[in-house]
């Protein structure tokens, strides 16, 4: 077992403790509502206070100002779409809208178009066709950026960064459709109500190249699992970017901007970019001789069932299961070792929910003998694409997907 | 005085902020996390709230000496932190300070 084993599985009994006494609260009502609940990330510096935002449950709050929350693993157990309570929250700037009144809100259509438009909410409803709905995940570019070795700066995330939900709403290639993109249009902005404090700070404003935004897939979306969007998920639209990194799902989508010039705004210039090479990754302290803008999502899976520390019998089958997903290809195929990765078992798949979805897979596991075991899972998307067994690294953080491990005890 | 009173009722209700019933409206919990108290005094970070809670850098990783100054900067450059190059020092003392580097490891 090598040092950094060693610390992990110290983690993780802390943590077993930990959940033990947390466990042996109930009796003392008084005594655990005066310290906010707490949790401690797998990772140095990790402790984090669970709280109840507005229309959503307690979450692991990373930052109060603009509002970060991520996602208690344990939720993505309950069923292959996240609850709107317990998606998770990211913003980049102080000003954050607290109060939206639907009849007032307007989405603007501007640019190097023939018609600019300027857009109530009802008239998106109504006058762009039958809604369509898609099952999509959106995944935080810095989503498990705590488990990067060395570490890097950032919002310092353990795997709850994302989530999967069945968006409802308009094609975007409609609604630029009706406002005409002129010939020679380059790019398509996208920027919200939300709004930095400082003159001096930059807007958040994403841009998709024109071919992208209007290839029927990129969607207004209005509604996640049959409900209005919760606020902090961008109530009252948002623009879903099926497959690629939230950061392009902009939140209270209020303006969009047809360019017939690239955009050359901070956060794709500057922000929200991996080395342009075929890893996308880089060497620490070495910068990288390009970048480009992120995009894509890699193919991920993760053990849900079980978690590191939790006690099995010995000789008592259990069920195992999970999810996979990719940037849109789909799942072929998820494995499962038991031994540590010296053999891959075969698992089966659950329903298919569409290419852009998670999705489940299910195993068996029967703990022959008593002490730790090392649970971990590979996936491999349509395309062919791999999980790696080493982490491969990236200054920023991002586009974490090596295969994930789970350690169990069996007594 | 009935009538006035409606009046003023309705005055008073042009002048509360108060949105339309089906506008959603939330309030944000409040902020819990405090600087760290240091040798130097916190005050010197305190320009940094003017844009984001003190968990912005609470909780970032023990990081390689020279971290702390490289983010002020990028807080000047990249985010237009109105700090005066006067200001930029005692900042980085005080965050060095109060969320140290990590320490090096010895070679094996």
């Amino acid at each position: 077992m090598s040092s950094n084993d060693m610390e992990r599985r110290r983690r993780f009994l802390r943590q077993a403790l930990a959940l033990g006494a947390a466990g042996g609260l109930g009796g003392h009502g008084l005594a655990a509502l005066a310290a906010p609940a707490t949790t401690t990330l797998p990772f140095a510096n990790g402790e984090r206070e669970l709280v109840t935002y507005p229309q959503k449950r307690p979450l692991i709050r990373l930052t109060a100002r603009p509002p970060q929350l991520e996602t208690p693993f344990a939720v993505f157990n309950e069923g292959l779409l996240t609850p709107n309570d317990a998606f998770f929250v990211r913003y980049h700037l102080g000003g954050v809208p607290t109060a939206i009144d639907p009849d007032r809100y307007r989405l603007r259509v501007r640019g190097h178009v023939a018609r600019p438009l300027e857009l109530s909410l009802a008239e998106l409803k109504q006058e762009f066709g039958a809604p369509v709905e898609l099952v999509a995940v959106t995944q935080c570019s810095g989503n498990s950026r705590g488990f990067f070795e060395p570490r890097v700066a950032g919002g310092q995330l353990a795997n709850g960064a994302m989530g999967n939900a069945r968006w409802r709403g308009v094609p975007l290639s409609r609604v630029l459709a009706r406002a005409g993109v002129r010939a020679g249009a380059r790019q398509v902005t996208f920027e919200g109500l939300d709004r930095p404090v400082l003159p001096g700070t930059p807007e958040f404003v994403k841009a998709l190249d024109v071919a992208h935004a209007l290839d029927g897939e990129v969607m207004l979306a209005y509604a996640m699992n049959g409900a209005d969007l919760p606020m902090l998920n961008g109530y009252p639209l948002r623009l879903v970017v099926p497959g690629h990194y939230g950061t392009y799902w902009v939140k209270h989508l209020a303006d969009i901007a047809v360019r017939d010039t690239p955009f050359e705004g901070f956060w794709m210039a500057k922000a929200y970019r991996v080395p342009d090479n075929a890893c996308q990754c880089s060497l620490p302290g070495q910068a990288p001789d390009s970048t480009r803008p992120i995009g894509r999502y890699n193919v991920r899976s993760f053990i849900t069932s079980l978690a590191d520390g939790d006690t099995l019998a010995v000789g008592r089958a259990v069920p195992v299961r999970g999810i996979a997903f990719d940037g849109g290809h789909g799942i072929r195929e998820v494995r499962l070792s038991v031994d540590g990765g010296k053999r891959w078992l075969g698992t089966t798949l659950g329903e298919d929910l569409g290419g852009y979805s998670f999705r489940e897979w299910r195993a068996t596991f029967m703990p022959t003998r008593a002490g730790i075991h090392t649970l971990k899972v590979r996936a491999i998307s349509n395309a062919g694409e791999i999980q790696p067994l080493t982490p491969s690294w990236n200054s920023a953080g991002y586009l974490r997907n090596v295969v994930e491990t789970v350690r169990v005890i069996a007594s | 005085m009935r009538f006035s009173l409606r009046r003023a009722g309705i005055v008073l209700a042009l002048l509360l902020p108060v949105a339309p019933a089906d506008a959603l409206e939330i309030q944000l919990p409040t902020e819990t996390a405090m600087l760290r108290p240091a040798a130097t005094g916190a005050d010197a970070a305190a320009p940094c709230m003017m844009c984001h809670s003190v968990d912005y850098l609470s909780t970032q990783p023990p990081m390689l000496p020279g971290f702390w100054q490289a983010e002020v900067r990028k807080m000047v450059d990249a985010y237009g932190a109105p700090l005066s190059a006067e200001q930029l020092p005692g900042i980085v003392e005080y965050l060095d300070a109060a969320y140290p580097p990590a320490v090096p490891e010895p070679a094996p």
